[in-house]
């Protein structure tokens, strides 16, 4: 994971990072809900236990990679005592939004500090990670006093999933590599730092 | 980011530095240790090498035939052997709760979680396509994990290094990587998947990393 600090300004970038968006596209910010309907989890919990599996790996460790037991073990819970949906409560006690940069759907979460003078913050992350990976440290970066920190050290959030990532949209050409992410999270008009910018303008308002 | 550095952004905090000291990355590839290297250096270079001849063949596939993937979109345990499946020390480390080991830092459920969300979005062969996009610095150590061994990330740098990372660059290092170092700590605890596994470390170098930037 790394994450990046932005200062709220108000002059707009306009150099080589500038994200251009396309006449066509849709520059607000939409408000989404997570809501996975159940047959989808009906679906995965049959596929679970229909696995074809392989043979034992040959060797005593995990050196061929994961484990026969280690996988059965994983279907078996999963299948039998996962909830989902205890993950999906979580994620939708949060603020998430959706906005359209270079043709693709961006999906964020974006939680502001009660504090007003914290710091803007990106959050980003990798493969195989998503933003679960980043749940557990939302509350002790954007609410520290309930966390033995000081309001002095309070941030405001905007976690992306990356594109091809979880909620967001999935590139359906080529040119999406770390480069031009960081163009996205670097425009004027990316969910990163549009509503960091102007910490007193509402989301779901365009940036222009 | 940091290497763009676009208007309003301060600095950077990363707990995966992209600061492999070049001779040591091509030493990587060609196999032979630089001449010179401290034992903290010396244990980087051996842990960068084992990566690279044993653990990187997830990326590989990725960089190379990510549409061979139909599997990891048709079954849901195929989708998972292939997200556990990472460096030694990470896979150990998210594989460990499924066995009888300790379980400090991730539960079955934090990993099932991760793992369910990229199934119900169908996201596995969209998501590893990043590594064909970044292709070449996956095949070659000398640019990896530097997205680009030209760019110069001229602006402050916070480093966390967590010791079961693929590799925990020595405090040099990331002077070279990062000319605006503002904050280098070495945690006791932690891999690769920091804010997942330990989230009250990583907050508090996230804290503490960007303190001189407000």
């Amino acid at each position: 994971m790394s994450a990046v600090a932005s200062q709220p300004t108000a002059t707009a970038g306009n150099g080589a990072v500038k994200s251009s968006p396309t006449a066509a596209e849709d520059r607000s910010i939409r408000p989404f809900s997570v809501d996975v309907p159940e047959d989808a989890l009906a679906d995965l919990r049959e596929r679970i236990l229909a696995t074809r599996w392989p043979e034992k790996e040959t060797v005593e460790d995990q050196s061929q990679g994961p484990r026969l037991a280690t996988m059965q073990a994983l279907a078996r819970y999963w299948a039998e005592e996962y909830d989902w949906r205890e993950c999906e409560e979580r994620l939708k006690a949060l603020p998430h939004f959706i906005t359209e940069i270079d043709g693709l759907d961006i999906h964020f979460i974006h939680v502001r500090s009660q504090h007003e003078d914290a710091l803007p913050l990106i959050v980003l992350h990798g493969w195989p990670g998503s933003v679960i990976e980043q749940l557990k440290i939302i509350d002790p970066l954007t609410n520290p006093t309930a966390h033995g920190a000081s309001a002095s050290d309070a941030f405001h959030l905007v976690i992306p999933s990356m594109p091809g990532y979880g909620f967001s949209g999935k590139p359906t050409t080529t040119g999406w590599g770390p480069k031009h992410i960081a163009c996205l999270c670097g425009a004027d008009e990316a969910p990163g730092l549009r509503p960091l910018r102007r910490p007193g303008r509402r989301l779901g308002r365009a940036n222009r | 980011m940091g290497a763009q550095a676009p208007p309003g952004l301060l600095g950077i905090h990363t707990n995966f530095a992209g600061a492999v000291r070049p001779d040591v990355a091509a030493a990587v590839q060609s196999g032979a240790a630089p001449s010179g290297l401290d034992d903290e250096e010396t244990r980087n270079y051996e842990k960068l090498k084992d990566f690279f001849a044993t653990d990187a063949g997830y990326a590989i596939e990725s960089a190379t035939h990510p549409q061979a993937l139909y599997g990891i979109a048709d079954s849901p345990v195929g989708l998972a052997a292939w997200m556990l499946d990472h460096d030694a020390t990470s896979m150990a480390l998210i594989s460990r709760v499924f066995g009888d080991e300790a379980q400090e830092g991730l539960t079955r459920d934090d990993v099932l979680d991760n793992i369910t969300h990229y199934w119900l979005t169908n996201t596995g062969v969209s998501a590893g396509r990043l590594y064909w996009e970044d292709r070449a610095n996956f095949f070659d150590p000398t640019t990896w994990p530097t997205a680009d061994a030209s760019a110069i990330v001229d602006i402050p740098a916070a480093v966390s290094v967590f010791p079961d990372e693929i590799y925990s660059p020595p405090r040099s290092w990331a002077e070279e990587a990062y000319p605006k170092l503002i904050h280098y700590n070495k945690l006791d605890k932690g891999g690769h998947f920091a804010a997942w596994e330990q989230p009250d470390l990583l907050s508090e170098e996230v804290r503490t990393g960007f303190r001189s930037l407000r």
